[in-house]
């Protein structure tokens, strides 16, 4: 298939029509909460667009946020958008290897300087250069050269968002993730562990399609998808409210569906699109299968406590403190009172001898 | 570290430490320190009264029903309504259980809600009330108002935290328990230690005027 081939000429060529091109572009308008009128705009853009090249980088990483990709289950429209990307640079995905490989991606950052998509996934170890190397390349360096060039970041997963497991206390390697090791950059964060497919393709659908950057919010996470809180789009929530919950993963009311809090769900403090988009195709999402969430889209979330701790409860787990600190006040109390009881003794005698004398 | 991070970890774990260290000073102090014996014969069953008073200053004393009844049934009302929200939300079960192991049954957030609704009103009230009535006017104090300040933060935030208004839910979270860590801090060191002395407290006066053969 020619690299001059135009998104519109692809499409037709599979045999989809503009009209579904417009239907598709609608749905992701709505789900991306864009005015109407943007439709017509998007699809055209969409339509006349010729494969952008992107350059994936991974390195501290378990892959998953490319497996979440890929495992689409049917062949859809996005993932002909993304057959238009040109994916000059991927691991996992490209057929190349070794110099060749890395000659491939050379040749994509000289050929598109300036207009190339940089998606990273993986945190950046900064404890030691060598704790991760690409073709003797540690991980900073070559993050720092392919992004000079990049018209746009994308840090796909929470390892490369927000540091992820790598970064999880004590942080071995000294990860970071990808907007502390760029600082001076905006980058754009599509965070999960993995993230949704159909959000990672959303976000660069909307790059290609519009040509900007998505509104973020604080975390530098697009809102059409992050925006939303998942215990207020759960579907257990009513459950929540009647104070009715499964207190543990085969009772009565883990059969009977109902609220996973006290099974530590951190749906009340977590944004992602999970309980709207759901997974596979809009099958089923986490809770749904019956296990809560473990809020990983947000940052440090391995840190937050045990994934079974319901986020009510406190943090510490060693209570020996509390022990210490209720003893040491009875000793002090005790203390106390033995001085005054003496000192009220000294003055007992004192005005008896008064009396006396 | 988040707010929430902290909110739940350093801080309401300092907040106990301080609570549990004050709380017991105090209590052990008032509890051992030494009292003279009194003189005359027991003229009545002095512990009996101490257990009886401690029920039976749930409610005022006959004689004074006309003039304070209907404060004292707010009061009751409030710190009913207050105890039952602590104890019966079930968030708030799952925090006790983490603490101390022991969990029981909750109720509704539709029951909840309107409770703590109206306690916060009744709060409200009793807040009005100080600052109007000229005699409560001149018996109060600034540490009478910040306690009446730390005790309703809790309620307030609770409200919004569960209501998912104002702020995003894990920021209000993160208030309301900062303001519980606040409310422990504060307990030791001002009049919300009747929280932790009010039984003592009122046995000791019932023994005391039971031994005499009053009745409290
Ligand atoms: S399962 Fe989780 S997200 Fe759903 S209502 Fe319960 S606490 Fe909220």
């Amino acid at each position: 298939m020619s690299d001059r081939m135009s998104l519109g000429e692809r499409l037709k060529l599979h045999g989809i029509s503009r009209r579904a091109l417009l239907k598709y572009c609608a749905c992701t308008a709505s789900m991306m909460a864009m005015p109407p009128g943007m439709v017509s705009a998007a699809a055209a853009n969409l339509e006349k667009l010729k494969r952008p090249s992107v350059i994936w980088l991974s390195f501290q990483e378990c892959t998953g946020c490319t497996e979440s990709l890929t495992r689409s289950a049917s062949p859809s429209i996005e993932s002909l958008i993304f057959d238009t990307v040109s994916l000059d640079y991927h691991h996992t995905l490209q057929a190349a290897s070794g110099t060749a490989a890395e000659a491939a991606r050379e040749a994509a950052m000289e050929e598109s300087y300036g207009e190339y998509i940089l998606i990273v996934d993986g945190s950046i170890p900064t404890g030691n250069p060598g704790y991760s190397t690409i073709a003797g390349i540690d991980n900073l360096s070559m993050l720092k050269d392919v992004a000079r060039g990049a018209a746009a970041i994308i840090s796909v997963g929470t390892c490369a968002a927000f540091g992820g497991l790598p970064m999880a206390d004590p942080n071995p390697t000294g990860a970071v993730s990808v907007a502390d090791a760029l600082p001076d950059r905006s980058i754009i964060n599509v965070p999960g562990c993995p993230p949704i497919g159909d959000v990672i393709t959303g976000v660069l659908v909307q790059i290609l399609a519009f040509g900007d950057i998505p509104e973020l919010d604080h975390l530098g996470r697009p809102m059409a998808f992050y925006g939303q809180n998942i215990h207020d789009r759960c579907y257990r929530r009513p459950f929540y409210e009647r104070g009715l919950f499964a207190e543990s993963f085969d009772d009565e009311g883990a059969r009977k569906g109902w609220c996973l809090y006290k099974l530590g769900c951190k749906g009340p403090v977590t944004y992602n699109a999970c309980a709207v988009t759901k997974w596979n195709g809009g099958v089923s999402f986490p809770i749904q299968a019956g296990h809560g969430c473990i809020g990983c889209s947000e940052p440090r979330f391995w840190d937050k406590g045990g994934f079974y701790q319901p986020i009510s409860q406190t943090t510490f787990t060693d209570r020996t403190q509390l022990g210490i600190a209720a003893a040491a006040g009875v000793a002090a109390g005790v203390g106390a009172t033995l001085m005054a009881r003496s000192k009220q003794k000294k003055i007992r005698a004192r005005l008896a001898e008064e009396e006396s004398s | 570290m988040t707010l929430l991070d902290f909110a739940r970890g350093p801080a309401m774990q300092w907040a106990l430490i301080i609570f549990l260290a004050g709380a017991t000073f105090r209590l052990t102090g008032i509890l051992l320190f030494g009292r003279k014996k009194p003189l005359s014969p027991a003229r009545g069953n002095a512990r009996l009264e101490g257990y009886k008073t401690i029920v039976s200053r749930f409610m005022p004393n006959a004689v004074f029903h006309r003039r304070i009844g209907t404060v004292h049934i707010m009061s009751l009302a409030w710190h009913m309504g207050f105890i039952f929200v602590v104890l019966f939300f079930q968030p708030h079960i799952v925090f006790f259980e983490g603490l101390l192991g022991l969990s029981w049954p909750g109720v509704a957030n539709s029951i909840v809600m309107p409770v703590a609704g109206i306690t916060l009103v009744l709060l409200a009230l009793a807040f009005l009330r100080r600052i109007n009535h000229p005699v409560l006017k001149l018996l109060s104090g600034a540490g009478d108002f910040a306690t009446i300040i730390v005790t309703a933060l809790p309620l307030v935030t609770g409200m919004l935290a569960s209501a998912h208004l104002v702020l995003k839910y894990e920021t209000m979270l993160a208030l309301h328990l900062l303001s519980i860590s606040l409310f422990l801090v504060w307990v030791p060191f001002s009049k919300l230690m009747h929280v932790v002395l009010f039984l003592p407290s009122r046995k000791r006066l019932g023994e005391k005027l039971g031994y005499k053969g009053v009745k409290a």
